[in-house]
């Protein structure tokens, strides 16, 4: 004990440490092992930790305003929702894109703003950052009071929709102001956002992109049994129960396949069974393909055009057999 | 160090490198089987009678590949192309057409009037491939021979196993009446054909096993009434008797290195499982039980051996190391367990099972799962394995008459996976089959 505390305080201790630093040195594969263990334990904490916020953030903690909503050129909305949508919003006075309120900026504003109802209003718009924000929400919300719907509206802080959400105390502030003009009956400009801006492939305001249609489940396994249609392969090939065959699969856009490739090259080059039944995999993909308007690949040209990329290259896994014996 | 640095910076990139999409996947579980298409158009020819003798090669492959339940040859007036020559490049659409998954293209050539060069190409069809190409110059005499060995080129580039085509069976001929029955030994290729006998007769034969090197068939016969093991010569038709045992000596078989036999005696009652050696004739017994241990059999790299015991009040199989330790048992199934085969192939044993009133042909995993019965009959016995390990041959012996005369024997094989049973034609009745190895790998 008395040693180990001595270690870093006196000077004569000090080419002891050296030694001990040179010893872990000459056990250098042990000392890296641990090392990159510990630093991949490190990464892969670090890899959940964000991946958790992430989720966190996914969940939707604002409001959508259904009325100002603007639709892309895809859309899941049902009809009349999407085509009230395209109207033009009929009274400028609206509040326009008051699509986020933050997580900060909608707690105070319901808080504080309950705090602080009937203080005075000119006095707090001079304080900064989130509690001038606060002031000026309460003061929006004792304006508001008497159009109920409109005060629903403003108490959100506008934001852009470009994720800028939190933060920013000059925009909220912007924002907030903005609301309160809205609020108190005058027009509002909305010099910020262009129509331009506001352009994406979904629901504007949403908490999606685009929505592209996947194939289904169902529509997989279709593919599948199709295929399993065409494999013709002979059980009695010595090892098959444990043999998987990976072939990755590239197909034109008219859903013919272009070319094929076996993924397990090693085992295919080695194992002469394995590769009797990588061929006869790799067959199976062309005989199907040969089918013509058969061919179960065309599902592809046919419901899924516009997403080639998705399905220019197939991943298709081969199981001779469900694990049992024969 | 900077070596490891920059092991560890790779090492980082490739656990942390997502793909960057995931890649649509389909899973295909399961798959049709049923025999391969194959088109096999006549073969070419430097003249009429190589022409003649393409077609009569053409129909050995054409009758080896049938046989073996894997393949189907199509009809050749389908065919929508004919070759003239071993280098015409198929059309594949065509053979698309037809829906043949594989093409077979020859030719035969009379190199002298004595010597014949046969070549053959095999094509995927649908992937437009070339899976094998092959020349083989032989003397005319041996046409069969190429083309059993074509056929198992054949079979081995497409199902990735070796053939067993080019194969020879010995077996034993009975002939005469059930009281005064005739056993001789008897040799023939594996499709029937140059069938000979190989003794005489005058005494009785049985369970002949061919050695690793085909020279040699070993056999039990009887010799002054008593059973004994021997060693026939099928080059110089010599016969030996093997050791000089005070009992009788039975169920012999060959090490995988042909240079051990493995055998029961049975003296005073008890049998064991003796081992000699053929090159110094040492013997060393293996088992000493008071319970009888017979039909040993070795595992194909010759470390274990399987045979059949009633130690524990029945027949049953037990697996032990060649050196006779570590005996354990492995099938543990209602019936009674005999005659148990090694799989050259390694991953199989096969047996005779009697169950009930019947007998059946089976194979489980060396470890004694995954038990499958492949035949059944009133008697079916003595499962011998192809070469590749693909095949079961055994004898079947069909129930007696109303007069009480025994059923005939016949030989059949069956796949490993129990379908495409078929006879083999036989002169006369015959049992007690013994496939031999492939003979262009002696």
């Amino acid at each position: 004990m008395g040693l180990r505390l001595s270690l870093f305080m006196r000077l004569r201790h000090y080419p002891f440490l050296f030694r001990t630093v040179q010893r872990m040195f000459d056990h250098m594969p042990m000392v890296m092992s641990v090392t990159l263990h510990l630093f991949v334990i490190f990464l892969l904490t670090y890899d959940f930790y964000s991946e958790s916020r992430k989720n966190a953030v996914s969940v939707p903690m604002f409001v959508v305003d259904l009325t100002d909503v603007k639709i892309g050129p895809m859309t899941n909305l049902p009809p009349k929702l999407a085509e009230n949508a395209k109207k033009p919003s009929k009274s400028k006075k609206n509040v326009k894109t008051s699509a986020y309120s933050t997580a900060k900026g909608g707690k105070k504003s319901s808080g504080s703003g309950a705090v602080s109802r009937g203080g005075t209003g000119e006095s707090g718009a001079f304080a900064a950052g989130a509690s001038l924000e606060s002031e000026l929400n309460s003061m929006l919300d004792t304006i508001g009071s008497k159009k109920k719907k409109k005060a629903a509206t403003s108490n959100s802080v506008k934001a852009t929709s470009d994720g800028s959400e939190d933060g920013d105390p000059f925009k909220t502030l912007l924002a907030s102001v903005d609301g309160m003009r809205s609020g108190m009956g005058m027009a509002s400009e909305d010099p910020e956002i262009s129509e331009d801006d506001r352009e994406t492939d979904g629901i504007e305001g949403g908490s999606g992109g685009s929505y592209i249609r996947e194939l289904s489940v169902s529509e997989k396994d279709m593919l599948g049994l199709k295929l399993r249609q065409c494999w013709n392969l002979d059980p009695g090939v010595r090892g098959v129960q444990n043999m998987t065959v990976e072939i990755r699969a590239y197909l034109n856009r008219d859903g013919t396949v272009r070319d094929t490739k076996i993924l397990n090259t090693g085992r295919y080059k080695k194992d002469s069974a394995f590769r009797s039944v990588a061929e006869s995999a790799r067959r199976a993909v062309y005989i199907c393909d040969k089918k013509g308007d058969e061919s179960p690949f065309k599902i592809f040209p046919k419901y899924y055009e516009q997403t080639y990329d998705n399905w220019k290259t197939l991943m298709l896994r081969f199981n001779p057999f469900d694990g049992g014996v024969l | 160090m900077m070596k490891q640095v920059t092991f560890l910076f790779f090492f980082v990139c490739f656990v942390f490198a997502a793909p960057a999409r995931a890649e649509l996947s389909i899973d295909i579980t399961g798959a049709r089987s049923e025999p391969m298409a194959v088109a096999l158009p006549d073969f070419a020819g430097n003249n009429d009678k190589a022409e003649e003798l393409g077609k009569k090669i053409r129909d050995i492959i054409q009758a080896d590949l049938e046989s073996s339940g894997l393949f189907k040859v199509l009809d050749s007036f389908a065919y929508l192309q004919t070759f003239k020559g071993i280098d015409e490049a198929p059309r594949f659409v065509d053979w698309q057409a037809v829906r043949a998954e594989a093409l077979v293209q020859g030719q035969v050539d009379y190199a002298t009037p004595k010597q014949i060069r046969v070549s053959f190409r095999l094509w995927d069809v649908f992937s437009a491939e070339e899976l094998s190409s092959v020349a083989l110059e032989i003397d005319n005499k041996g046409w069969r021979r190429v083309a059993h060995i074509i056929a198992d080129t054949i079979y081995k580039r497409i199902t990735g196993e070796e053939g067993y085509f080019d194969t020879r069976i010995v077996y034993v001929a009975e002939t005469g009446s059930a009281i005064n029955r005739i056993k001789r030994l008897a040799i023939m290729d594996q499709d029937g054909e140059n069938h000979q006998f190989l003794t005489d007769g005058l005494n009785l034969v049985l369970t002949p096993r061919f050695s690793p090197n085909m020279q040699q068939i070993t056999y039990m016969s009887y010799y002054k009434d008593t059973p004994r093991v021997y060693l026939f010569d099928i080059e110089t038709g010599k016969q030996q008797i093997v050791g000089d045992f005070p009992g009788m000596t039975f169920a012999p078989r060959f090490s995988p290195d042909g240079h051990k036999l493995i055998m029961s005696m049975a003296e005073d009652g008890n049998t064991d499982i003796f081992e000699m050696n053929l090159d110094t004739r040492v013997v060393r017994q293996l088992t000493r039980h008071p319970a009888i241990d017979t039909s040993p059999s070795y595992s194909p790299d010759g470390k274990k051996i399987v045979f059949n015991s009633d130690r524990s009040g029945a027949q049953q199989l037990y697996v032990m190391n060649a050196n006779g330790k570590n005996v354990r048992r492995i099938s543990f199934g209602s019936g009674r367990y005999a005659t148990p085969v090694w799989s050259p192939r390694g991953d199989y044993i096969a047996f005779t099972k009697m169950l009930g009133r019947k007998f059946y042909i089976g194979v489980m995993f060396p470890d004694g799962t995954g038990e499958r019965l492949v035949a059944e009959g009133y008697l079916v016995e003595a499962p011998t394995w192809s070469p590749n390990g693909r095949l079961l041959m055994y004898f079947r012996q069909d129930p007696p008459g109303f007069d009480g005369i025994p059923g005939a024997t016949k030989i059949y094989a069956v796949d490993i996976t129990g379908y495409n049973e078929r006879r083999l034609i036989t002169p006369v009745d015959a049992s007690d089959p013994a496939w031999s190895p492939l003979l262009s790998n002696r």
